[in-house]
């Protein structure tokens, strides 16, 4: 397993938020040539959704992050992941990274479970041997059988949602990112699943995992991240960051 | 070295993610019809018929020299307006994939471009046919059609990635370029011949870009070297929009994340 490390330095990432006005063509031509919404004019309101964030982690981090909906958990594994960029600041990342956000990506009703795993787990994967020698072992896994050669639209949610799972963890990276995502699927497929994960987070060298559970917060991290409004409120062991959470909300 | 030509490089040889990506779309479309794609070749082989027989009719043409021109135009129209029609949506499109994992942007782009050369591939069946039925002379001017269609993807390349970046932005864009293609097939020469124009509307076709990039890939086919005006055009219009292509991916790679 690799060394990872990470290191943030005043990071702070602000987002526009266009609205369907904004997106508009007419509506940016109106802005420049002052037209008659000049109400309108330079107002795309920008949200500050990360605010001067600075941290480092050491290997074998396994950092929980805790906080009200909206504090800019979510989007500050995004911005680990490297899918958002910071507005200001620097970050410093080694070490290979895999989200686990969504578990809904490159699947397609029309194709079968089978060409949906394997497309699903490309995309996730990045590489083609990988995912073609993986591919027996991701079927197995999701239980689904000679389901995996109906198409998609045929299958109910939680079918859909073993194989969206089973694509979607396929790896094991450096630096592990969780929004959320625990047990999918019926009671049987939400233990295996949830035992998938947990192997993941054994083998990954960092962990961020966002979750409103104290539980498996303090199941898997030994360090948690308490944030609001996108600040970073408290950094420190997992047990005093949650008492303090705890008693402030 | 360029930024955009080492993305360019580096999702290139990432090609099974855009090649599963572009087929699986193309197939999933058709999965559930008897002919699948072959419907792009039936479909196309009716209009181009149904075009080339009655304007035959209405304008007392010869069969013979409207049905391969009618062709070999028509099939690379269509090639160029779905270029231009489907590049707006491409990022918006992706939005659940782009927010859920990390990929390179220009992934996307291949998989457009692949998934509009999969239909050209069966569209061009029709003028082999036509090549066969009519008896079209090959000669070594057939040849050029190589470097001319080389040139025709690598530009739609590039309009592929500046409509989607302006696209992901102006959401009207789309729209706007769909409903100006109507317009813009009878400004272009595919079904009449820039050859019956003189003076001013001649020169006016040639103000017209997709005019220069049809001489280069169809005139090849029919037997007939392209001007060099419209070698000449075709190149410089391509190195352009390679230069807007590149500032507009390096000045906005980070952003178009916030628009989709």
């Amino acid at each position: 397993m690799a060394v990872s490390t990470i290191s943030l330095k005043n990071v702070s990432l602000e987002f526009p938020i266009f609205n369907a006005q904004k997106l508009s063509l007419r509506n940016a031509i109106i802005d420049t040539l002052g037209g008659s919404f000049t109400k309108q004019k330079n107002s795309i309101p920008i949200v500050r959704a990360l605010d001067d964030i600075s941290f480092e982690t050491e290997p074998g981090d396994r950092i929980g992050l805790i906080g009200h909906n909206g504090s800019g958990k979510s989007t500050l594994l995004r911005l680990l992941a490297g899918i958002y960029y910071p507005s200001s600041g620097s970050l410093k990342i080694e070490g290979s990274i895999s989200t686990l956000f969504g578990t809904a990506v490159g699947l397609n009703e029309e194709m079968t479970g089978n060409e949906n795993l394997f497309l699903s787990s490309l995309i996730f994967t990045g590489n083609y041997n990988k995912t073609k020698g993986s591919l027996e072992e991701l079927a197995l896994f999701t239980e689904l059988g000679s389901y995996l050669q109906l198409p998609m639209r045929t299958y109910s949610e939680g079918m859909k949602m073993r194989i969206g799972f089973a694509a979607a963890t396929n790896f094991s990276p450096d630096i592990l990112l969780i929004d959320e995502v625990f047990g999918a699927g019926d009671k049987n497929f939400a233990e295996k699943s949830s035992k998938r994960v947990e192997s993941l987070i054994h083998n990954s060298s960092t962990l961020f995992f966002a979750s409103h559970s104290d539980d498996l917060i303090k199941k898997f991290c030994n360090k948690a991240i308490w944030m609001s409004k996108g600040k970073i409120v408290e950094f420190d062991k997992v047990g005093k960051v949650l008492k303090k959470y705890n008693k402030k909300s | 070295m360029n930024h955009f030509i080492r993305a360019l490089v580096e999702v290139s040889k990432k090609s099974p993610i855009w090649f599963f990506m572009a087929h699986q779309e193309t197939v999933a479309k058709y999965r559930r019809t008897t002919l699948g794609p072959w419907w792009i070749t039936l479909g196309t082989g009716i209009g181009l018929c149904a075009m080339g027989f009655i304007w035959g009719a209405v304008f007392k043409m010869d069969i013979h020299e409207l049905f391969p021109y009618l062709t070999s135009g028509f099939i690379f129209w269509s090639f160029i307006s779905s270029t231009l029609i489907e590049s707006g949506e491409v990022f918006a499109r992706a939005s659940i994939t782009l927010r859920s994992v990390k990929l390179q942007l220009l992934i996307f782009i291949f998989a457009s471009v692949l998934k509009n050369l999969y239909v050209l591939g069966h569209n061009i069946i029709i003028f082999l046919l036509v090549l066969v039925i009519f008896q079209l002379k090959i000669s070594f001017i057939t040849f050029l059609f190589i470097p001319g269609f080389l040139l025709l993807v690598l530009t739609s390349f590039f309009v592929t990635v500046i409509l989607s970046i302006l696209g992901a932005r102006f959401r009207d864009l789309s729209y706007m370029i769909s409903s100006l293609m109507t317009f813009i097939f009878l400004l272009t020469p595919v079904m009449w011949n820039s050859g019956v124009l003189s003076g001013r509307s001649l020169y006016l076709a040639y103000l017209n870009p997709i005019t220069h990039y049809l001489a280069i890939v169809r005139d090849p086919l029919l037997n007939k070297v392209p001007d060099s005006i419209s070698y000449l055009s075709a190149v410089g219009i391509s190195i352009f929009l390679f230069l807007l292509a590149s500032f507009l991916y390096k000045k906005f790679e980070k952003r178009i994340i916030f628009w989709v």
